[in-house]
């Protein structure tokens, strides 16, 4: 089999972070992704017995496997059938997202997906890149033999000029974390995720959201009050990722914590700057 | 219907320059194309600020205003050509390059960029004319100094001054920097082009001598018939390259480069 181009490996999500439906030609959310990485390790070990000697039928499952899939994607706007990380970050209670690489109907597909974290930079003359992390809980294939990439994929929608998320149009205020000339932020939100099996079953039974916290780090022109080691520096950042039109393509992403660090950089050659982290717990 | 070159102007920051032999505008947009997976074509995204360059070359003057601007990062002018206008502002002298040889008269080119409005406008500006102009120079008017003796007779000498800006690009600022830092130091080359006649080329190894003349004193300097003067010189000059060609029927040239750096 010939290796696939780029052009013809789609990546479709499902439409909430509650439903094990795959995505299918009407109902899936696009992912204008530029490059992506599936994970798949089955966990299996071997099992050795006294008085017997080990050979390749003594590997046996050991746990549930280990799958992740990563990818950095474009943000393309705030319409129903496009890809927001936000739909996914979704607590206890729900039974995950699903995922199709490849093709709709003949692609490596899954589910059982959570969200552990997503971060992009915004800088002031590019689109803005996310990259998003998750962790698939449920097996991808439970026969003797697994799915596969088998023919061209789906290929998404167009995306016009206007619907990109770019550092151009984008808008950033706050307190106690902005100077005069913000030259570019770094959005990361985290999760740790505890999922629970039932016996008798391979996929997940549910999947507890132990902690969550999100963060910015801002890069300016000079940092202002030094944070003070009692951890009562107040920061709060709100973010507008917008498109050409000034349309918002996220809803707007609030950081309302503490000043965590800040820092000082110089070079010979060039300016000193400055950086400001902060940190909100979300739980 | 074309524009003739008498109906060309260029005004600096309020001064309309003499003396001009060549102008050109340059613009370049970064533009590209936005790969995805699953899909052969996608649109186009702006990935770096747009550029635009202004590029002045002169008969040098006995004092030339361009030479003024140097630091300055709120020059603003207008190019006017027929009944057209072109405005604009925000930029920094880049740099500039003295060209002087045997047979010419002295000319110095300058490069401009421009980090603010380009528009075209519905009148010409109020300016006042460069007073300066080329005044008349003896035939041993030009002098050329350097660490060569004198029978290696320059045939020309051009010195080039190059600034290095720093733009800030913040947010929130409509896709405007929104500061232009100078970064020292100024870069300083002279290359000095002369027929060979008594003069070695410096052995490989003694660059690494800390004793090697890093301090060398290159630099010409113009006498005007009147008495006035001008002159281009390196700071703490250090020789960098150094080329002979000899070929049939033909003297030996030599090339030196030289470079300084100028504290601002």
């Amino acid at each position: 089999m010939a290796y696939f181009s780029f052009q013809d490996v789609s990546i479709f999500f499902g439409t909430g972070a509650n439903s094990n439906a795959l995505p299918n030609g009407s109902n899936r959310k696009t992912i204008y992704a530029n490059s992506v990485q599936l994970n798949y390790t089955p966990n299996i070990s071997q099992q050795r017995f006294l008085g017997v000697a080990a050979d390749k039928d003594s590997f046996g499952l050991a746990g549930p496997s280990t799958s992740t899939l990563s990818f950095t994607a474009y943000i393309t706007g705030s319409g129903t059938s496009n890809f927001n990380p936000t739909d996914y970050t979704g607590d206890i209670g729900d039974i995950g997202t699903s995922f199709v690489l490849g093709s709709l109907t003949n692609g490596i597909s899954g589910s059982g997906l959570y969200l552990n974290s997503y971060s992009f930079t915004l800088t002031p003359y590019q689109p803005v890149v996310m990259q998003c992390d998750f962790s698939i809980y449920n097996p991808l294939t439970t026969t003797g033999s697994g799915t596969g990439i088998t023919t061209k994929s789906h290929s998404p929608g167009d995306v016009s000029f206007g619907e990109f998320a770019h550092g151009a149009y984008s808008s950033v205020n706050g307190i106690n974390a902005l100077q005069t000339e913000v030259e570019s932020l770094n959005y990361q939100f985290s999760a740790q995720r505890l999922p629970v099996y039932e016996i008798g079953s391979y996929d997940i039974s549910k999947c507890e959201l132990v902690t969550a916290e999100h963060s910015i780090s801002i890069t300016s022109n000079q940092i202002n009050n030094l944070v003070p080691i009692s951890g009562g520096n107040y920061g709060n950042v709100t973010l507008d990722l917008k498109d050409v039109n000034s349309v918002n393509t996220t809803p707007q992403i609030s950081v309302d914590g503490r000043v965590t660090a800040q820092n000082i950089s110089a070079a010979a050659g060039d300016l000193a700057r400055g950086s400001v982290s902060i940190t909100q717990p979300l739980k | 219907m074309a524009i003739g070159s008498d109906e060309e102007k260029i005004v600096f920051n309020g001064k309309l320059l003499t003396g001009i032999q060549d102008l050109s505008f340059v613009q370049n947009v970064s533009e590209s194309p936005v790969l995805s997976l699953g899909k052969q074509t996608i649109t186009t995204q702006i990935t770096a600020p747009t550029t635009f360059s202004v590029n002045v070359s002169k008969l040098l003057l006995n004092t030339d205003f361009l030479r003024t601007l140097t630091g300055s990062t709120t020059i603003s002018g207008q190019f006017q050509y027929g009944e057209n206008y072109l405005d604009f502002n925000s930029g920094i002298l880049g740099g500039y390059t003295f060209n002087t040889e045997v047979g010419s008269i002295p000319t110095i080119d300058f490069n401009f960029e421009i980090f603010g409005d380009v528009s075209g406008a519905n009148s010409a500006t109020t300016s006042t004319a460069e007073t300066s102009k080329i005044k008349e120079i003896s035939q041993t008017g030009i002098q050329v100094t350097f660490d060569k003796q004198s029978t290696n007779a320059v045939q020309s000498f051009s010195f080039t001054e190059n600034y290095t800006y720093e733009t800030i690009y913040g947010l929130n600022n409509g896709g405007k920097p929104s500061e232009i830092e100078l970064i020292p130091p100024v870069n300083q080359e002279v290359v000095i082009s002369m027929e060979v006649d008594d003069n070695d080329i410096e052995s490989n190894f003694s660059f690494l001598s800390g004793s090697k003349d890093r301090n060398r004193t290159i630099r010409t300097i113009i006498q005007y018939d009147d008495g006035t003067t001008q002159s281009f010189s390196l700071e703490n000059g250090y020789l960098v390259g150094q080329n002979y060609s000899a070929g049939v029927g033909d003297t030996i040239i030599s090339n030196l480069t030289y470079r300084g750096h100028k504290i601002v």
